[in-house]
């Protein structure tokens, strides 16, 4: 909808570190990343693996309702903006194809989802 | 909620526009997210809590005493707000944001100033230093008694200083 993508690194490769920061707006504003809990559904296509990175810290999303985050990736959660460092023994599970991710956001009073599709993740850089 | 901006507008508080800009800018006031692919891994030093630490909780002026700072230390820099209607004048010639409180209608020509300085760049992880200045301007022969709450605010945490006008004819 109103998502953003920048980037001036290029494409992405397999065995490459990929380092991604995302900032949650409302209007002009940034919402204060320790206020709600993160879910990313990370993807290359529509057929490709899910792999989830999540994190809870902020306490809204019941115990019932949680993914497991993949091992090789990680989020940082700084003040207004969050981290997302995927590793090569995480891009290892995905299809090469258009980098993608589904991220859930929950507050005290939203539950609301984003759609980026970033840019093409490739094999190896030859 | 949308905020529309008209195309003969010269400026918001945020920024600059051309007075003979074409078009109109909406505000999309839903969430929305904004990614960045980083060239390389940041470095994730710790973050300090947000805090405000003013050198002083109130401030009297007056004609004879006509100017006072308030020194600020905080994370992240703040934002102010007042209890009274303020003229804002953005960023001044001298890199500070400046407000002004025209206290009398009948003497448009005296107000009360306040500018809120920044001293060095501002980091994602270091305290900031600020100053917050109050002066009575210009050389107002008339003062009238007057009060003002400035509220100083991270986002997160609040701190105010009370400024108290003494009335003054000259």
């Amino acid at each position: 909808m109103f998502d953003v993508f920048h980037s001036s690194v290029g494409f992405f490769y397999r065995q490459e570190e990929i380092d991604l920061s995302f900032t949650l707006m409302k209007c002009d504003d940034a919402v204060y990343v320790k206020d709600y809990d993160i879910e990313v559904c990370v993807y290359t296509s529509q057929l490709s693996n899910r792999l989830w990175v999540v994190d809870y810290s902020a306490g809204f999303v019941p115990e019932s309702e949680r993914h497991i985050s993949e091992s090789g990736a990680s989020i940082v959660r700084r003040r207004e903006n969050w981290y997302l460092i995927l590793t090569p023994e995480f891009l290892h599970f995905l299809e090469p194809g258009v980098l993608t991710f589904g991220i859930r956001y929950v507050g005290s009073s939203f539950d609301t989802a984003s759609v980026i599709k970033t840019q093409e993740l490739r094999d190896i850089r030859f | 909620m949308a905020n529309p901006i008209s195309k003969f507008q010269y400026a918001d508080p945020n920024d600059l526009m051309n007075p003979y800009a074409y078009g109109v800018r909406e505000t999309y006031c839903g969430y929305y997210t904004v990614c960045y692919a980083l060239p390389s891994r940041p470095s994730f030093a710790p973050v300090p809590a947000d805090s405000i630490t003013l050198s002083s909780a109130g401030v009297s002026l007056s004609v004879m005493d006509r100017r006072k700072c308030i020194d600020i230390v905080s994370y992240p820099a703040v934002a102010v707000s007042f209890s009274q209607d303020v003229t804002s004048l953005g960023v001044n010639d001298y890199g500070a944001q400046e407000w002004r409180w025209y206290f009398d209608p009948d003497h448009p020509d005296s107000f009360i100033c306040f500018q809120l300085v920044v001293h060095g760049d501002p980091s994602d992880v270091d305290m900031v230093n600020q100053c917050f200045v109050i002066d009575v301007c210009p050389a107002s022969p008339y003062i009238p008694a007057g009060a003002m709450t400035c509220t100083f605010s991270t986002g997160q945490v609040l701190s105010s200083v009370d400024v108290s006008i003494e009335a003054t004819w000259v």
